[in-house]
């Protein structure tokens, strides 16, 4: 058995003064082959070249990387946020529509003279059987006969007309009316104050004289009358009741939009 | 060029694209780096394979290279790790090697009637040694020859091995002590040392 080295003898080599050391360096010192050389050397030079050659491209891609990711990152989140927050509300306010819509298909079955309305098809069916005159709030003017004229035209072009509506100065109830007058009796419900909007056809003449509502066979009675329904607005003006008839004036126009056309006021010119 | 420039500024400056400063380099560390790998792989073929694959590493992460450490504790890590790779690839087929000290003395010694006395004892005492070394656990002689080739001390040593310190410490006094051993042993060595301190 070998005696194991001692602590001076390792220190010894460690300081480089072994025999160990010694015979090991007396070693022939091999070398790497001269095409080994060559071959490194000209790798390294190649390498080098290449990096020459591609480093304008690598800083144009180091310069844009920054701008391009966040980018894409911008565009990211925002797909994100569309398909997470804003789509589901979108489709909750489109399903929201088509409900009043699914409740006014069957009226529409049960009416064949409807016509197809995109705006019409929103507004709830229930309402308008509700409604038994029709309001005309599109004519601004009592002389003009154009919108609410051409829009009742229609109405009348549309729908197969009943037989004992063939004067267009008598009043038609609403229930023989088409969708788009209905709809443009509902329009003309939301925009009039509400006192006009709670009673139009029964005592809608007195409004803002609560003392002097009647009932609603009376005022149907009225508006069947254009000349009462005229004097009873002429009352309501002279009362100071301006807005009030100027509302009636409305629906009345609404009614009978040809009357002033067949019946020339006294002081009009034409 | 200054050549006494440090192997960490002469890499530095090779990344920066100075070629002539990796020249230098190579220059200054291709004998111990081939010889490290020659003397572990005992194999010429796979000795030059080796050295280029190393140099390549080194030439291809050249941009990631930063002076941390010496530049011979980057290089010989590298090596470390390419042998280490071999010897993975060859663990099967190295069962059935040959011995290799008998490969060694035959490739490195001529018949002895070729030789004057003194050039027989030199080469008889350095086929001793080889074969001494070669007989050697690698990881005993790895350490021996990091020592001995590149100057490193035992903690950069432990570094490149990826041992503890003590751990390498102790490997090269196993080394060392198998060595000397072998080389006490060897009558050849024997004559020829008593040749060379009668001559002395």
């Amino acid at each position: 058995m070998n005696d194991p080295m001692d602590d001076a003898e390792f220190e010894a080599y460690i300081g480089r003064r072994s025999r160990l050391s010694r015979h090991y360096q007396d070693l022939q010192a091999e070398l790497p082959p001269k095409e080994l050389d060559d071959a490194i050397l000209s790798r390294a030079r190649s390498a080098h070249s290449l990096k020459r050659a591609q480093l304008p491209d690598r800083e144009f891609y180091i310069g844009w990387m920054a701008p391009v990711a966040f980018a894409a990152t911008v565009v990211l989140v925002f797909t994100v946020v569309l398909q997470i927050v804003i789509r589901p509300q979108i489709n909750a306010r489109v399903e929201k529509d088509a409900e009043p819509h699914a409740a006014v298909q069957p009226s529409a079955e049960t009416n064949p003279a409807r016509p197809s309305n995109a705006i019409a098809d929103n507004v709830p069916a229930g309402k308008f059987e509700a409604r038994p005159m029709i309001e005309r709030p599109t004519v601004s003017e009592p002389t003009s006969e154009a919108p609410a004229s051409v829009a009742l035209d229609r109405a009348k072009a549309a729908a197969p007309q009943p037989a004992q509506a063939t004067r267009s100065d008598e009043p038609v109830p609403a229930a023989q009316l088409p969708a788009e007058a209905q709809l443009e009796t509902k329009k003309s419900e939301v925009a009039v104050p509400a006192p006009a909007v709670a009673a139009p056809a029964r005592g809608a003449l007195s409004m803002g004289q609560s003392s002097n509502y009647a009932p609603a066979v009376d005022a149907d009675k009225l508006q069947r009358d254009p000349k009462a329904w005229l004097a009873a607005i002429e009352r309501l003006r002279a009362g100071g009741q301006t807005a009030a008839a100027d509302q009636q004036m409305k629906l009345f126009l609404a009614k009978y939009p040809d009357y002033f056309r067949t019946h020339p006021l006294p002081g009009d010119a034409r | 060029m200054n050549i006494g420039d440090d192997d960490s500024t002469l890499m530095l400056r090779y990344r920066d694209g100075d070629l002539r400063a990796f020249e230098i380099l190579y220059e200054r560390h291709r004998g111990p780096l081939y010889r490290y790998l020659l003397r572990q792989c005992r194999d010429e073929e796979t000795a030059a394979d080796l050295f280029q694959d190393v140099w390549g590493r080194v030439i291809s992460n050249r941009e990631k290279y930063e002076a941390r450490a010496r530049f011979t504790t980057y290089l010989f890590h590298i090596a470390h790790n390419c042998c280490i790779d071999y010897f993975r690839r060859q663990s099967a087929r190295r069962a059935g090697l040959t011995d290799p000290v008998d490969d060694w003395s035959d490739r490195l010694t001529s018949p002895h009637h070729e030789r004057p006395d003194a050039e027989l004892a030199r080469s008889q005492l350095e086929c001793a040694f080889r074969a001494s070394l070669a007989d050697l656990p690698a990881e005993q002689r790895e350490v021996f020859l990091l020592y001995e080739e590149t100057g490193l001390d035992l903690n950069e040593i432990a570094y490149v091995t990826g041992v503890g310190m003590e751990t390498a410490k102790s490997r090269l006094r196993y080394a060392l002590n198998k060595l000397r051993a072998a080389l006490k042993n060897d009558p050849a060595v024997a004559s020829a040392e008593a040749r060379g301190s009668s001559r002395e």
